[in-house]
């Protein structure tokens, strides 16, 4: 089955981005780096999470926010209220939990043993007689705003977001509510620190342009075929300061052996099996148009965290910047449950092909940012597949602006 | 750790000492420090194997595996390992790769735990 191609016309929809070249500075110029800091990631709503962490009163996960040197406390109540809170004694600042994840009834600060109720309040001081004008009400853990969107959890670290996740997430998160999300039970993950900047993370995984080179000894052969020699996208769809790029999958193609194993053994339906969920389950949002030929969704909710839909699982990536040439790189799968033993080694297969091919990307994004600190590559010269790229370029310059002129 | 596999798959025994290992990490160390002549071996003698392998792990349930089962079930992951390695690279390592070391896995999926449907 051969699908028509995309004719290069994607940027032609989007006229308010032009079709020039685009300067490169923003990618690795120290003073824009800390503009982008306070007009995006002290603004944006951040995933940290999702629900099925938190299942009982008393689950609660820390989720470090390498940006700012954050440790942020998400906890469910006894009232199964979901919170988040800076992990902060408010005695004299010391983290109050330094477990990644647990169950408790309250927390207790190590440094002097202050008490803090699951809903934040202070409960407990010792030796409070000692301390004048200890005002209780006031000393509770300091509240980061929480919501969540289909189970998964975001903060905003603003006191007073400019809007409500909702608003945030708009079309691009109306787009895939109703994806079984939350039968991916079973979750891996990767994490490294990547010499780059972090929007040239997010983009590696927005184009597919690159697919038929960078790709050619692992996933060339699943995501293009001889249809699509040059990694043409299905579609782009830009939403807000979101965007989604729909990826062909090479219905032709032949599994090699282990991985023809594994997808006869995979706990859900895979990508290069043809065989999706059934249609009736799937978002209208998701391949919106409804290719035969798709393999997969990227879809990358500003500022930074991309997730990946195939059928039958679906992963996430998130950066977290560490400078302008720097980035902590999450990689998280999360995988249908195994019924039986063999479908775990279907599991393993997932994971495996999955780390090695994003793998390949890792050396070019540190070439690349070499070349941007050296000057050596002045302008970005964008693809019509590569629309993506050109849509975050405005978005981030628009945020920062925009928030410039609010000052 | 005992090194015995069921009966019927026992002619893979000698490959239990080098490749039954601990965690997903562990297997991936395991493929990065091995001479690719090794890996071929053990996957061409996996895959051969592989089929009735998986017919019998199919009727095993995790959270129940006994120590056979279990030796059985961590060859096969660890052929899922290697598998990229002779059908992508044809090396241990991936082309061009971004170093494995500098992106561990921070957490992994068990082994053989039963997972929750």
């Amino acid at each position: 089955m051969s699908a028509k191609l995309t004719p290069p016309n994607l940027t032609a929809r989007h006229p308010e981005l032009g079709t020039g070249p685009v300067p490169t500075s923003i990618y690795h110029d120290p003073e824009f780096y800390e503009r982008e800091l306070d007009a995006i990631y002290r603004r944006a709503w951040l995933c940290v999470g999702r629900i099925e962490q938190l299942r009982q009163a008393g689950d609660f996960f820390v989720k470090e926010i390498p940006t700012f040197g954050m440790s942020i406390l998400v906890v469910r109540g006894r009232d199964e209220q979901v919170r988040a809170f800076h992990n902060v004694c408010q005695h004299r600042g010391n983290h109050v939990e330094l477990k990644r994840s647990g169950n408790c009834n309250a927390f207790r600060c190590p440094f002097h043993g202050w008490a803090y109720a699951l809903d934040g309040k202070l409960a407990g001081v010792p030796d409070a007689e000692g301390f004048c004008d200890l005002d209780r009400a006031s000393k509770g853990l300091r509240a980061v705003n929480l919501d969540t969107w289909e189970g998964f959890l975001f903060i905003n670290l603003d006191d007073t977001p400019l809007m409500s996740l909702a608003e945030f997430l708009g079309e691009q998160g109306q787009d895939l509510v109703g994806y079984p999300f939350h039968r991916g039970t079973q979750s891996f993950e990767y994490e490294g620190v990547v010499h780059c900047n972090w929007k040239c993370m997010v983009d590696s995984f927005c184009e597919t342009y690159h697919v038929p080179f960078l790709h050619k000894h692992s996933v060339t052969d699943t995501l293009a075929g001889p249809d699509n020699p040059f990694g043409r996208l299905i579609d782009v769809r830009l939403k807000g300061p979101h965007r989604t790029s729909s990826v062909v999958g090479n219905m032709a193609y032949q599994p090699n052996p282990v991985q023809g194993l594994a997808f006869q053994y995979a706990p859900g339906p895979s990508v290069t099996s043809g065989s999706v969920d059934d249609e009736t389950v799937l978002p209208k949002g998701l391949n919106q148009t409804r290719a035969k030929n798709w393999s997969i969704d990227v879809t990358v909710f500003f500022p930074n965290w991309i997730i990946v839909i195939g059928s039958g699982m679906y992963f996430t990536h998130q950066m977290w910047p560490l400078g302008p040439n720097e980035v902590i790189w999450q990689m998280r799968g999360f995988l249908r449950p195994a019924t039986n033993a063999a479908q775990r080694f279907g599991q393993e297969n997932a994971m495996v092909e999955l780390r090695d091919a994003v793998l390949e990307d890792g050396n070019t994004l540190e070439r690349i940012q070499r070349s941007l600190k050296q000057g050596l590559i002045d302008e970005f010269l964008f693809h019509d597949h590569e629309l993506a790229l050109r849509h975050h370029y405005h978005t981030v310059v628009d945020w920062v602006e925009r928030y410039g002129r609010t000052r | 750790m005992t090194m015995t596999l069921p009966a019927q798959f026992s002619e893979l025994e000698p490959y239990c000492a080098d490749w039954v290992l601990p965690d997903s990490g562990a297997r991936h160390a395991k493929r990065l420090a091995s001479e690719y002549a090794d890996i071929k071996a053990f996957y061409d003698a996996m895959l051969e194997a592989a089929p009735d392998a998986l017919a019998y792990l199919a009727e095993r349930q995790l959270g129940q595996l006994d120590a056979a089962d279990t030796n059985l079930l961590k060859l096969m992951l660890a052929l899922a390992e290697v598998g990229p390695a002779v059908e992508w690279y044809q090396q241990p390592a991936v082309i061009d790769g971004w170093p494995g070391d500098r992106f561990p896995l921070i957490e992994a999926i068990p082994d053989t735990a039963a997972q929750e449907i």
